[in-house]
């Protein structure tokens, strides 16, 4: 009886097995939207050439938001912030250079364990930055 | 304890600390890698035909931003970005871009870890990812952002 009850177990325990590390890979690269469906809801293009000016309004409206910045680098054009409250947020924003006058600014983040995926909070934080910005969010092409 | 002679009480304590104190080979086995440096290098790593190093940072940034990960340490004069995700454990990520000197190549590396929290516990579990298909996939998505092959080194 114990062989027979070993032998039932191993093939649940190889499932299990590889259960676990396919899940870590999806746990780690998957994502809810396809990458260009993200892209459209979390990217967006300003009409300035002024990196320094977006950088301080990232940070501005990330402030107004309720975030604590965790992490800026204005080099890199990266920053990392998190929001405490009942539910636990943690957002990064990066900007880069596209043409002279412009800045296209991509935010990402999670909410507990999971990614921000609507395009919700993403609408949110760009009308922060437009205002602290005094300019509109475009859509990138 | 303290009727003791100094030379006793050490001695007492060294055995003490002695009985806790990790093996040789443990002490070896903290900094090696099961299947060896050079084989989880050439996993870990890619090679993109460009110089353009900063680029190569960018499309980093962007595509760590994909999944999901929140960019922790950022030393972009290194080539240097580490990044973490909460999961059901928590993913941390490091990523380091070096320019070879005098050539258009830039090399990427990319290091996982998994960290199970232990409630009570005073330490973390943890591993180091070894997956080739956690890499194979990271760097296609990277691939992408660039528009360029990532090849393997």
């Amino acid at each position: 009886m114990k062989s027979s009850c070993v032998g039932a177990l191993v093939p649940f325990g190889f499932l299990a097995l590889m259960g676990c590390q396919w899940d870590s890979r999806q746990q780690i690269l998957a994502t809810t939207n396809s990458q260009v469906a993200q892209r459209a809801i979390s990217t967006r293009a300003f009409d300035t050439g002024d990196q320094g000016r977006v950088f301080q309004g990232v940070i501005s409206s990330l402030q107004d938001l309720g975030f604590v910045v965790d992490r800026a680098d204005n080099v890199l054009g990266t920053v990392s912030a998190t929001r405490y409250g009942t539910q636990l947020v943690r957002f990064t924003v990066s900007i880069r250079p596209a043409g002279e006058r412009q800045t296209v600014v991509r935010a990402s983040g999670q909410l507990n364990q999971h990614e921000l995926s609507d395009p919700a909070p993403f609408q949110r934080f760009f009308a922060a930055l437009s205002q602290a910005l005094f300019l509109d969010a475009n859509a990138t092409k | 304890m303290l009727g003791m002679v100094p030379s006793r009480r050490l001695l007492l304590l060294t055995l003490t600390a002695a009985a806790c104190a990790p093996t040789a080979e443990q002490q070896l086995a903290a900094l090696s890698r099961p299947d060896g440096a050079a084989v989880a290098r050439a996993r870990e790593t890619r090679r993109f035909d460009t110089g353009d190093s900063e680029q190569v940072l960018r499309a980093t940034v962007g595509a760590l931003q994909d999944s999901g990960f929140a960019l922790e340490e950022t030393r972009p004069e290194l080539g240097v970005i580490t990044a973490s995700k909460i999961t059901r454990n928590r993913i941390r990520v490091q990523v380091v871009i070096r320019r070879l000197p005098q050539r258009d190549v830039t090399l990427v590396r990319a290091t996982f870890q998994r960290v199970i929290p232990r409630p009570g516990a005073m330490l973390a579990l943890g591993e180091v990812m070894d997956d080739p298909l956690l890499f194979r996939d990271f760097f296609e998505r990277l691939s992408q952002s660039l528009f360029l092959t990532a090849n393997e080194i």
